[in-house]
C-alpha cells in the first residue's frame, strides 16, 4: 500500500501523522477517474485512497471538481473514465442504488412532506426491518444527534443546523459504510457552523464510519479532516494531514489557498539559499538549479520583525500600513531592496514591545526552516 | 464481478448499468414518445402527406396550393383571418393591460371580484359568446341600434366574441407580469424625482415588454385558430378555421381541408417560436432580492382604474346573463315567459343530455388519464439522469402540441387513423380517440406547469433516495407527488374545464354515440335552435363552475392538512 501524496511532496515530510493511515484498510480507491461535460474537463485523471474509518475533506475552490469527484463516488454523476473500487470491490458502473453509502446535501434535502421520523426511516423500511426495530433505531438516531422526542415534527419546524443534523441522521440511518457530506456547513450561519462542525467530528469519531467531505471553507478542512485533498482544475494538487498541508504545501497554488502566504520573487543561488533583491538567504533545500527564478513562500507568521538590524540575514523593509486584528497585528511592510510587499503579523505580546507605525524601518527576519521554495513565479 | 443477477452489463463504454430501475424509466420514456408519435407527428405527417395527393390519393406535388393560392375566394380567407387575429390582439392586449395594471398597481376596491368575474369566460365554450351575441346585436337583438345598421354577422360580431374569450388569457399573463416589480425601482426613480410618465416609460414598460408580448403572441394564436366564434356568428366571413370545417365537412374535400390546415398551421408555428424565443429572454429580470410593489391609495387613479375595470366585467356578465336569459324564456322576441322547457332538449337525440354525459365522461378521463401521463412524463424528463437524447426529444414533443391548432389537429387524427390500413383504426369514433386528441391538445400548458413545480423541488430528492435504495417510484409517489399535487390538481382541472369546453378539434372526431356537448351547441345552432343552444352552452358553463369550485374547496382542504408542514 502506498500514498500517494509521498511522491508529491517534495519538502520534508512529517511521519507522525501516517501511521494510522498506512495500516488500516482502503475503503474506497479511486483511479485516472476522468469527467468531461462536453468540451469542459471537471476531472483530469484523479488518483486516491481513503482508508477506513478516516475523515477525508476535499478542499479547492469552486469549480476545481470537488463535488464532481464526491458525486461520482455516489455513482451520481457517471465518469468518463476510470474506476472506483469500494472494499476492493469494482463500484465503477453501479448506480447508486447499488453502492453503499449515505449522503448528506447542502440543501438538506428533506422531505418536506414526511416527519422527522419518516425521514430518518426512509431508507430503513426497504432494508427488511420491521415497525418496532425502525421506532427504535429512529429514537437512537434522534438521540445522537440531540433532537429526541421530535418524531413527530416536519422539516419546515426545524432551524437550518436541526436540519442538517437530520439530514445527517437519515444518511446514517442504514449504517452506510461511507459517508459522503457536500459542503454540508455552508448554508449555515456562522455560530451554528462552528458548532456542528465540532459535532460532526465528533459523531464520526463516535461511530468510525469513513467520511469524505467537500467544503471551499479552509478552515473547516483543517479542523475537521484526519486529510485534506486540495484541488484545483479537476487535478489534486496535494494530499497530506492538516498540519502538512498547512506547513508543507507542495506548491503555490496550496500555499496561497490554505491559509495566507507570503509568495516573494526570487532567484536561485545554490541548493539551500536564494538571491533575494541582492541580498542572499538561507532557504530550505530545494532541486532547482541556481539562476532559476523561483518563488519564496512564508507565512505571515512566520516572519520575525525587529526595529533594529539583528544580523546580517535580516532584510530591510518600511512599513507601509497596519492592521489591528485582535489577537495579532497585521504589518504590511515594503522590501527596499526589491518593489515587493510583505505581511507580516506580530503577536499582540511582541506588537506591545515596540511602536509599529507607518513610515517606520524595521528588520525582517526570514527563518530558514520556513523559507520554503516553489519553482513557479507568482506576481 | 458486481453483477448479480438482476443486472447485466451494458457495454462500459456507453456508460449504463441496466438494472430493473433504467428499464423501467426506459419503458416509460419510451412510451412517452410512442404516445407524442401516435398523437401528434403521425397525424400531422398524414396531413402534410394529404395536402399534396388529389382525390384519388395520388400525389400531385404542391397542385393543391396552386389551386388554393389562385382561387380568391379561398386565399381571401388568410387576409381575413390576420386582420381579425391582429384587430383582437390590438384591442384584447389594451384592454387587459389596463385592467391588469388595475390589479396590480393600484388600490381599486373589489378586486378579487373582479379577477373572479374575469374568469368566467375561459369556463364557457366559445361558441357561447357568439350565441349571445346574436341575441344582443342581430337581428332582433336588444340592442341591435348601437352598431348603427351595421350586421353582427361578419367581423364584428367575430372580434367582439374573440375578446370575451380571450381576453381572461391576456389578463392571467400581464397581471403575472406586472405583479413582478421591484419596488426599489420605484423608489428610485420617486429619490431622482422622475415624473409619474417618465418612470412608467422607463421603469414599468420596460419590465413587462415581454410579458407583453408573450401576451400578444398568445392571443394572436387563439385568434387565428378559434372555430366556436366565428362558426356562430361570421356569416359569409370565411376564416380560415372555417374554411377547413367547410371543405371537409360540406364540401368532403379533404385535400383542400388538409392545404388550409398547414397554411393555418404556419402562423401559429411562427408565433409559437417567436414566443418561445422571447420566453427564453425573460429569465431572471427580477433578482431574489427585489421587495414587491405596494401601490399607495390615490382617488383619481383609483377610480378611474375601477370604472374601466367595472365595465369590462359588466360586458361579461351581460353576455353571460344574455345566454343565461335565452335559455330560460320561451321564445325570443315573443314570448319572454320563463320556462325550463329549452333544458329538456325534447326531441333533440343524441344533442341533448346524452352528449352532456358523454362530455362529463370525456372530460373526466381526459383530467384523470392526463394528468397522471403528463406529470409523469415531465418528472421523467425533469428528474431523471439516463437517456438525455430521449428525455430531451420528450420534452420537445410535449411543447409542440401548442403550436397545433384544434381544427388541424383534428382533421390530422382523421387522416391517420381513419386510414384503413391503420391497425389503430378501431379507436376512430371512439371516446377514447377523443380523450387521446384532446390530451394532446391541450399538453403543453399542463407539461410546463408540471415542469415549474418539479423544478421547484429539491434537485436532490431523488439522490437521497437512491443513496437510500429506495427504488425511485417510491420517492415519485411518497414525496414528489405529494409535494406537487397543488401543480397537479390545477392541471386535472385546466384539463376538465378545456376538455368540457373544447369544439374545435373534436369536431371533427366524435362518432354517433359520443356526440359531445359543445358539438351539440354547435349543431343546436346550426339547426336554428338557438333557445336549446345557449341552455347547452350554459350547462358546459355550469359544470365547469362546479368542478373549478370543487378544486378550490379541495385545494383549500388540501393546504390546511399539509400546513404542517408547507409553513416555513
Amino acid at each position: 500500500m502506498h500514498s500517494i501524496h509521498q511522491s508529491t511532496v517534495t519538502a520534508l515530510v512529517s511521519n507522525s501523522s501516517l501511521s494510522q493511515t498506512q495500516t488500516s484498510e482502503v475503503c474506497l480507491k479511486i483511479e485516472s477517474l476522468c469527467k468531461e461535460f462536453g468540451d469542459f474537463t471537471a476531472l483530469k485523471s484523479i488518483d486516491l485512497e481513503i482508508h477506513e474509518g478516516e475523515f477525508v475533506c476535499f478542499l479547492g475552490p469552486s469549480g476545481c471538481g470537488k463535488t464532481t469527484l464526491l458525486r461520482a463516488i455516489a455513482g451520481l454523476e457517471l465518469q468518463t473514465r476510470g474506476k472506483v473500487y469500494q472494499n476492493k470491490k469494482d463500484i465503477s458502473l453501479l448506480p447508486p442504488q447499488k453502492r453503499d453509502f449515505g449522503i448528506v446535501f447542502q440543501s438538506y434535502a428533506l422531505f418536506p412532506n414526511l416527519t422527522l421520523e419518516d425521514n430518518i426511516a426512509y431508507g430503513l423500511k426497504n432494508q427488511g426491518y420491521n415497525k418496532s426495530r425502525i421506532q427504535e433505531r429512529v429514537k437512537e438516531l434522534l438521540e445522537l444527534i440531540g433532537l429526541e422526542g421530535s418524531e413527530k415534527k416536519y422539516p419546515a419546524q426545524l432551524s437550518g443546523g436541526q436540519q442538517q443534523r437530520v439530514a445527517l441522521a437519515r444518511a446514517l440511518a442504514t449504517e452506510p459504510g461511507l459517508l459522503l457530506l457536500d459542503e454540508p456547513l455552508s448554508a449555515l450561519d456562522a455560530r451554528v457552523r462552528l458548532h456542528l462542525r465540532q459535532q460532526i467530528k465528533s459523531l464520526q469519531q463516535k461511530l468510525g464510519v469513513t467520511t469524505v467531505m467537500v467544503t471551499h471553507d479552509q478552515e473547516e478542512a483543517l479542523t475537521m479532516a484526519d486529510r485534506i485533498v486540495v484541488m484545483n482544475h479537476g487535478v489534486i494538487e496535494q494530499v497530506g494531514t492538516p498540519e502538512e498541508i498547512y506547513r508543507q504545501p507542495v506548491n503555490a497554488f496550496v500555499a496561497s489557498f490554505v491559509g495566507s502566504m507570503n509568495l516573494i520573487p526570487i532567484e536561485v543561488t545554490s541548493p539551500s539559499s536564494v538571491l533575494l533583491g541582492h541580498q542572499s538567504i538561507p532557504s530550505l533545500p530545494h532541486e532547482l538549479s541556481s539562476g532559476d527564478s523561483a518563488s519564496l513562500a512564508i507565512r505571515p507568521e512566520e516572519i520575525e520583525l525587529f526595529d533594529q538590524k539583528p544580523d546580517d540575514n535580516a532584510v530591510e523593509a518600511r512599513v507601509v500600513h497596519t492592521e489591528y486584528l485582535g489577537a495579532f497585528l497585521r504589518v504590511t511592510c515594503e522590501l527596499l531592496t526589491l518593489d515587493q510587499e510583505i505581511v507580516v503579523d506580530l503577536q499582540h505580546t511582541d506588537a506591545e514591545r515596540m511602536v509599529v507605525a507607518q513610515g517606520l524601518d524595521v528588520f525582517l527576519k526570514m527563518p530558514q526552516c520556513y523559507c520554503r521554495i516553489f519553482a513557479e513565479q507568482v506576481k | 464481478m458486481s453483477v448479480n443477477t438482476a443486472t447485466f452489463k451494458w457495454p462500459a463504454r456507453l456508460g449504463i448499468t441496466f438494472n430493473s430501475e433504467t428499464l423501467l424509466k426506459l419503458l416509460f420514456l419510451l412510451a412517452a414518445l410512442a404516445l407524442m408519435l401516435i398523437g401528434l407527428a403521425l397525424p400531422l405527417y398524414t396531413m402534410l402527406m394529404k395536402s399534396l395527393q388529389n382525390s384519388a390519393g395520388e400525389f400531385i406535388g404542391l397542385a393543391n396550393y396552386q389551386y388554393y393560392f389562385a382561387t380568391p375566394a379561398l386565399a381571401n380567407s388568410i387576409v381575413n383571418s390576420f386582420f381579425i387575429a391582429i384587430l383582437t390582439v390590438i384591442i384584447v392586449v389594451s384592454l387587459a393591460f389596463v385592467c391588469a395594471y388595475g390589479i396590480t398597481r393600484t388600490c381599486m376596491p373589489g378586486k378579487r371580484v373582479f379577477r373572479v368575474l374575469t374568469l368566467l369566460p375561459i369556463l364557457a365554450p366559445s361558441l357561447l359568446p357568439a350565441i349571445s351575441l346574436v341575441y344582443i346585436f342581430g337581428n332582433q337583438g336588444y340592442f341591435k341600434e348601437l352598431l348603427g345598421g351595421a350586421s353582427i354577422y361578419g367581423p364584428i360580431g367575430i372580434v367582439i366574441g374573440m375578446c370575451f374569450w380571450i381576453f381572461p388569457h391576456a389578463l392571467m399573463i400581464l397581471v403575472t407580469a406586472l405583479s413582478n416589480s421591484d419596488a426599489r425601482l420605484y423608489e428610485a426613480a420617486k429619490a431622482m424625482k422622475t415624473s409619474a410618465f417618465r418612470t412608467f416609460m422607463t421603469v414599468t414598460l420596460p419590465g413587462v415588454r415581454y410579458g407583453l408580448m408573450s401576451c400578444s403572441f398568445v392571443v394572436f394564436t387563439l385568434a387565428i385558430t378559434d372555430f366556436g366564434v366565428p362558426k356562430v356568428i361570421g356569416g359569409q366571413y370565411n376564416l380560415l378555421a372555417t374554411d377547413i370545417y367547410k371543405q371537409v365537412v360540406g364540401q368532403q374535400n379533404f385535400q383542400m381541408g388538409a392545404v388550409v390546415s398547414v397554411i393555418l398551421l404556419l402562423p401559429a408555428i411562427f408565433t409559437f417560436i417567436a414566443d418561445r424565443w422571447v420566453q427564453r429572454r425573460q429569465t431572471s429580470q427580477l433578482s431574489s432580492r427585489a421587495v414587491p410593489y405596494q401601490p399607495e391609495p390615490s382617488r383619481v387613479r383609483d377610480w378611474t382604474f375601477s370604472l374601466i375595470c367595472y365595465a369590462v366585467a359588466g360586458f361579461i356578465l351581460l353576455i353571460i346573463g344574455t345566454a343565461v336569459y335565452a335559455s330560460l324564456i320561451q321564445f325570443w322576441p315573443y314570448n319572454l315567459s320563463f320556462t325550463l322547457r329549452h333544458y329538456t332538449f325534447d326531441g333533440l337525440g343524441g344533442s341533448g343530455w346524452e352528449s352532456w354525459f358523454n362530455s362529463l365522461k370525456m372530460a373526466g378521463g381526459v383530467a384523470l388519464i392526463g394528468t397522471l401521463v403528463i406529470f409523469t412524463n415531465a418528472w421523467l424528463v425533469e428528474k431523471s439522469k439516463e437517456f438525455p437524447l430521449l428525455r430531451q426529444s420528450v420534452h420537445l414533443f410535449s411543447i409542440l402540441p401548442m403550436a397545433v391548432p384544434g381544427m388541424v389537429l383534428g382533421l390530422a387524427y382523421i387522416f391517420f387513423f381513419n386510414h384503413p390500413a391503420n391497425p389503430l383504426n378501431f379507436l376512430y369514433g371512439t371516446l377514447a380517440i377523443l380523450i387521446l386528441n384532446t390530451l394532446i391538445h391541450f399538453y403543453t400548458v399542463c407539461h410546463l406547469t408540471s415542469m415549474t413545480a418539479l423544478k421547484q423541488l429539491d434537485p436532490e430528492f431523488e439522490s437521497v433516495g437512491a443513496s437510500l435504495k429506495v427504488p425511485f417510484w417510491r420517492t415519485y409517489t411518497r414525496v414528489t407527488l405529494p409535494v406537487s399535487l397543488p401543480a397537479v390538481l390545477d392541471i386535472s382541472v385546466y384539463l376538465f374545464v378545456n376538455a368540457m369546453t373544447t369544439v374545435s378539434a373534436v369536431v371533427f372526431l366524435y362518432g354517433p354515440d359520443t356526440r359531445l356537448a359543445s358539438v351539440s351547441v354547435l349543431h343546436l345552432d346550426e339547426a336554428g335552435y338557438f333557445a336549446s343552444a345557449a341552455a347547452m352552452a350554459v350547462l358546459i358553463l355550469l359544470t365547469s363552475i362546479v368542478v373549478k369550485l370543487l378544486h378550490a374547496g379541495v385545494t383549500f382542504v388540501l393546504l390546511r392538512k399539509a400546513q404542517d408542514w408547507r409553513q416555513r
